[in-house]
């Protein structure tokens, strides 16, 4: 009796868009980045910022598609993608470019969050179910892999925090999709 | 738990659609309660008793068990 997707949060061209915004993401942050590398050689910086700035309209605008239409679980999979791409703690140190930063992040996350848990607050007994299911059984993978990694910790790489973050929320992300899914078969 | 959604909707011409807006949930919602894959909370169970017009008792049957 399964006619459809696994949830009416996840759409078909919810998934296209998606994927294009986390394409489009990625390209027009790598792109931008290649700019400031060649930002004092001007025509070399133009090849690559132009490009990037029309990427991440393009990423903006498939998002507030996605939004405008309440398909809130891709935005824990956006942010998971846009953490460690934005690479907060490493961010040249100046005082007035860091309060910029820090503006602009607290703005995206304060939407992202008032979204997602308007999403969740108006979401049927079901979906709740779905997202306590998920949240529970990801996030003791995490926090399971976070011990087994603090065992290691003085042979092993450093852990970023962002890391850690966009993990928890890849994995949220993820849970829901096979506990949304499970329901359905 | 098994239950006679499906042949209670199909009574009345209803889609999924249909009766998950009335009852004022998701149709996979429906959907997942229809094929035992979800027992529905009491206050849900009340609202589908109320929309066909019968018995708890007479539409979800306590006996047979789901996987939920």
């Amino acid at each position: 009796m399964f006619s459809g997707l696994p949830s009416e949060r996840i759409s078909r061209i919810g998934v296209a868009e998606f994927v294009g915004a986390a394409a489009t993401l990625v390209a027009g942050t790598l792109l931008l980045r290649r700019a400031g590398l060649f930002y004092l050689e001007r025509p070399y910086s133009y090849y690559f910022f132009f490009p990037g700035v029309m990427a991440l309209f393009i990423s903006g605008w498939l998002v507030f598609r996605i939004v405008r239409r309440g398909e809130y679980p891709w935005v824990f999979g956006l942010a998971a993608i846009a953490l460690p791409l934005f690479q907060p703690s490493v961010a040249p140190y100046t005082v007035r470019f860091r309060v910029v930063v820090a503006i602009r992040d607290l703005a995206l996350i304060t939407t992202a969050v008032l979204f997602v848990a308007r999403s969740i607050r108006r979401a049927d007994e079901l979906e709740r179910r779905v997202h306590v299911q998920a949240v529970s059984w990801s996030y003791t993978a995490i926090v399971l892999a976070l011990v087994s990694y603090a065992m290691f910790e003085d042979v092993l790489p450093p852990l970023h925090a962002t890391w850690v973050a966009s993990a928890l929320l890849a994995s949220w992300m993820a849970a829901w999709a096979y506990e949304s899914a499970r329901y359905q078969r | 738990m098994k239950n006679r959604l499906r042949v209670l909707r199909a009574e009345r011409r209803w889609s999924q659609a249909d009766l998950a807006g009335r009852l004022g949930v998701s149709r996979q919602t429906v959907n997942a309660i229809e094929n035992g894959r979800y027992d529905p909370s009491l206050p849900l169970a009340f609202a589908v008793a109320r929309v066909f017009g019968s018995a708890i008792e007479t539409i979800f049957d306590p006996e047979s068990s789901g996987d939920t």
